[in-house]
């Protein structure tokens, strides 16, 4: 973005909302009245896909530009393509990039960082520690267990960025450390920045990036090619 | 019934040692299971889907009464089965081919479980075939599917059109549940009910059970 043509101001928004659409969905609403509100801008450039749902019913008083892409997974492989032949067959496939294992779970939250959530760290949870004390040691490590059991995938992925001036081999290592202590193999993928390069310097085609006008509101496809409309 | 109440409380606090005490001493004083299933058990498990509906209590608290329910279900099959009490109906459940996710799945099998309902779980993964092999196999009257994804939730219309391609989606309501799943999806791809959580899935199958 310091090195693009257009002038942006950056909006970020907490990761774990993502496991809430409907209050996430009214989060970024927020957010984009707030913005077009406050300051004139020529578009919106949404960094989000479908996301479960959470950009659908969205407007915005400008054009909005988002790309037709399920999650940002898409976006880091650089094309649905390259998603396509990673994870076809793995759709439920674990996988992470630098930046989502910096900031964990939840930006700033210590109660979801990664090694925290790791093998034979449970009992040191503060999310552990209080159920422990509301419904005893064995009900606590029956519900740990059951909402934090790892899904039956053999492998999780990394997809290396390889962005210029940026290294993330400390988050790869300590990803590939935690991913094989939970018996797993780590697939590494690379990824490929044009897509997010596209988001943000255009040209938003059609075929990758949806442009909703004012008046129009976001509509899902569940497709695996246009993914999102407009109505 | 003050045992059988006993009973309830304990499974509600997911108190799942006191629940078998109870159970055994109950059976002891000569109490019949089906007594047990329907006063303790079943009331136990709609108080706690009403409680999560209501947000008085969450998944955690969900989980640990459903283990309770089971542990004491456990004793008490063999003698439901010796006493002919059979289930309110069947159902077969699973969440979609290429989804994993699982605990959205569990909650709602263990909250059908706890209406009287016998559930064939078939686990993560499930292809529109194995839901309905499965659902003509047990003979089964709903089917809930469920999927976390966006990418995996189209899988769901898959089921509808396997179901009419066998001729068999007059016999079975399919119902359809997960994160991005809507009421609108619900009725694009022809299934029969969308529930928003386990506890009023457990309500709408039911109700589906009781009116067939």
């Amino acid at each position: 973005m310091a090195v693009s043509a257009h002038t942006i101001d950056v909006e970020f928004v907490p990761m774990l909302n993502h496991v809430k659409p409907a209050e996430m969905g009214a989060d970024l609403q927020r957010r984009i009245h707030t913005a077009t509100t406050e300051r004139s801008y020529d578009q919106v450039l949404l960094g989000f896909g479908l996301c479960g749902n959470t950009i659908v019913d969205l407007v915005c008083p400008i054009p909005m530009v988002i790309p037709r892409v399920h999650d940002c997974c898409t976006l880091f492989m650089g094309s649905k393509e390259r998603f396509m032949e990673a994870f076809g067959d793995h759709l439920s496939m674990h996988w992470c990039t630098g930046g989502y294992f910096e900031r964990g779970y939840n930006q700033g939250d210590s109660n979801y960082d990664w090694d925290a959530l790791s093998p034979g760290q449970r009992s040191a949870h503060p999310e552990y520690m209080q159920w422990v004390e509301q419904y005893g040691e064995e009900n606590a490590a029956y519900i740990w267990e059951t909402m934090y059991s790892e899904m039956g995938t053999a492998e999780a992925a990394y997809i290396r960025m390889n962005v210029p001036a940026y290294n993330d081999t400390a988050c790869e290592e300590r990803f590939s450390k935690m991913v094989s202590e939970q018996g797993k193999t780590v697939r590494i993928l690379q990824g490929d920045i044009s897509y997010l390069d596209a988001l943000i310097n255009g040209p938003w085609d059609d075929a990758r990036f949806l442009t909703v006008q004012p008046g129009q509101r976001v509509r899902a496809l569940y497709d695996m090619d246009r993914v999102i409309t407009t109505q | 019934m003050s045992k059988c109440n006993d009973i309830s409380l304990a499974v509600q606090k997911g108190k799942k040692n006191d629940a078998v005490t109870f159970v055994q001493e109950a059976l002891s004083e000569g109490i019949k299971a089906e007594q047990i299933l329907t006063e303790g058990l079943l009331p136990a498990m709609d108080i706690v889907g009403q409680k999560f509906t209501a947000n008085e209590i969450y998944v955690p608290e969900m989980l640990i009464a459903a283990r309770a329910m089971n542990a004491a279900m456990e004793i008490l099959k063999p003698m439901l089965v010796d006493a002919g009490v059979k289930p309110i109906g069947r159902a077969v459940i699973g969440t979609v081919k290429g989804d994993l996710h699982d605990i959205g799945k569990n909650l709602v099998r263990l909250m059908l479980e706890g209406k009287g309902i016998e559930v064939f779980d078939l686990g993560v993964d499930v292809s529109a075939e194995q839901f309905a092999d499965a659902a003509a196999e047990h003979d089964a009257t709903i089917v809930a599917c469920s999927a976390l994804l966006t990418t995996t939730m189209t899988e769901m219309k898959r089921v509808v059109e396997v179901f009419v391609e066998r001729g068999l989606r007059d016999k079975v309501k399919i119902m359809v549940g997960g994160a991005p799943i809507t009421e609108a999806f619900c009725k694009e791809i022809g299934a029969d009910y969308y529930t928003a959580d386990a506890a009023s899935a457990g309500d709408v199958a039911r109700n589906i059970l009781v009116s067939a």
